[in-house]
């Protein structure tokens, strides 16, 4: 299981909300990540929390800062609307992108980002929220907009369409620190055929031993827990290795 | 400050390589930029298809000047993940391409399974058993380093093969080596950490004449 750290910004700052909605300030990118990384994180991931909202990421110059001396694989997130905005996600120094919106507004769009930059570069980053029983809706924007989708319905599309990873969100979990939406995860974890990460809920140790035993092949990302400092990056290792 | 040449043919993500490298206090050199290799260590990095790999080497004719350059057993080639795999006679993905032939063998898929999960993905134990030449890399046995790949390298010679990993329970080829100065690795030292950083400045400095 990989231990992943995620980060959203908003206007150069950390942030950090409650169902992706009410966002805290939490502090500066930089030294944030730095820590992390000196920690032992396994992974960053980076999301502009407004960049699809107003079409454009504005993280890139922050990745060429903090790729100079962090050496482990960074996803950016947010606002990732075409090719060139992934290759200048990838020339700044990311490993990875994240795509929510721009998939849901044409599913070809993974097609063609994986033809050209391949598979293992693309991650596709769902949000959902739970709309009845059994039944659960991705959502665009970081959480803002409905799209009247069946979650397993474009869990099978993205999958056709080709991506390398697959972040599940659960907005209705998000930032509660109340654990890992494991109802959720149950639901689609027998149609995912790519590496999962989750998150959204994770609020101490016990949550994520649930998860590891319910779960084989899952990784976590991880924010509250850090950024309040509620959990050590090398007490989650310790667990999950 | 001492040149490390990075095989720049246009595939994947050689920021993060450049940065490691620059960051242990080497000047890292694309080999698009000089057109020759002009220093005794070169990385073939990679990270995409096999089949695009070898169209764009052999459309940017890197090939005359890999041979030259790995014909001098004082110059050292890493290949990183992909650029690894290009040493291999053959690899089937999407459809068969011919490799570089630098190893007898071929690249093949980790499984052919539906129901397991691809690309292999984190952080994975690796067991290092280097002969002599490369003794001074058996300090890294059982390591973590971080992986993302779908195919493997399966050397005919088991002499080729210096060290394995782990995926489903079964054992796939983590390292390879040719001679004395050609060395791949199928994870990324560049992003594992500081130990990848370790690996990369032991690999380096026991490679400089």
């Amino acid at each position: 299981m990989r231990t992943i750290a995620r980060i959203d910004i908003k206007n150069n700052y950390v942030i950090k909300g409650i169902n992706l909605e009410g966002l805290r300030k939490i502090g500066d990118p930089i030294n944030i990540v730095k820590n992390y990384y000196s920690n032992g994180i396994d992974e960053l991931l980076i999301i502009d929390s407004v960049a699809s909202l107003y079409g454009r990421n504005n993280l890139f110059d922050l990745i060429k800062n903090i790729t100079e001396d962090i050496f482990v694989p960074i996803t950016l997130g947010g606002g990732i609307r075409s090719l060139n905005d992934i290759e200048n996600a990838l020339n700044s120094g990311a490993d990875k992108v994240a795509i929510n919106s721009m998939a849901l507004e044409n599913p070809d769009f993974l097609k063609e980002a994986v033809s050209n930059f391949g598979e293992s570069t693309i991650l596709v980053n769902i949000e959902a929220k739970k709309i009845s029983e059994g039944k659960w809706e991705p959502y665009k924007f970081c959480g803002r907009e409905k799209t009247n989708l069946d979650l397993n319905n474009w869990i099978i599309e993205i999958q056709s369409k080709g991506c390398g990873e697959i972040l599940l969100t659960s907005i209705d979990k998000e930032g509660t620190e109340t654990g890992f939406d494991v109802e959720l995860i149950e639901n689609v974890e027998k149609i995912i055929k790519k590496p999962l990460i989750v998150s959204g809920g994770c609020g101490s140790l016990e949550h994520i031993e649930k998860l590891m035993i319910k779960f084989k092949n899952i990784s976590v990302a991880v924010a509250s827990v850090l950024h309040y400092k509620t959990l050590k990056i090398s007490e989650i290792k310790k667990i999950s290795t | 400050m001492k040149n490390v040449t990075i095989i720049d043919y246009g595939m994947g993500n050689i920021k993060s390589l450049f940065n490691s490298l620059k960051f242990l206090g080497y000047n890292p050199v694309f080999f698009s930029e000089q057109k020759s290799i002009k220093s005794n260590i070169c990385i073939l990095p990679g990270v995409g298809a096999f089949n695009q790999a070898m169209k764009l080497i052999k459309k940017k004719q890197i090939l005359n000047d890999l041979e030259t350059y790995t014909n001098n057993k004082d110059n050292i080639l890493l290949g990183i993940c992909l650029g690894m795999q290009l040493f291999f006679e053959e690899s089937s993905e999407n459809h068969n391409t011919a490799g570089l032939g630098m190893i007898n063998g071929k690249v093949k898929k980790l499984s052919n399974s539906k129901n397991d999960i691809l690309p292999n993905v984190g952080w994975f134990e690796t067991s290092i058993n280097p002969n002599k030449t490369f003794d001074y890399l058996k300090q890294f046995d059982k390591q973590k380093f971080y992986y993302v790949h779908s195919y493997v390298v399966e050397p005919i010679d088991s002499k080729n093969q210096i060290a394995t990993s782990v995926y489903n329970n079964k054992n796939f080829c983590a390292m390879t080596i040719k001679n004395t100065n050609i060395i791949g690795t199928q994870f990324h030292p560049e992003k594992s950490s500081k130990i990848g950083l370790d690996f990369l400045e032991t690999l380096i400095k026991n490679s400089i004449n």
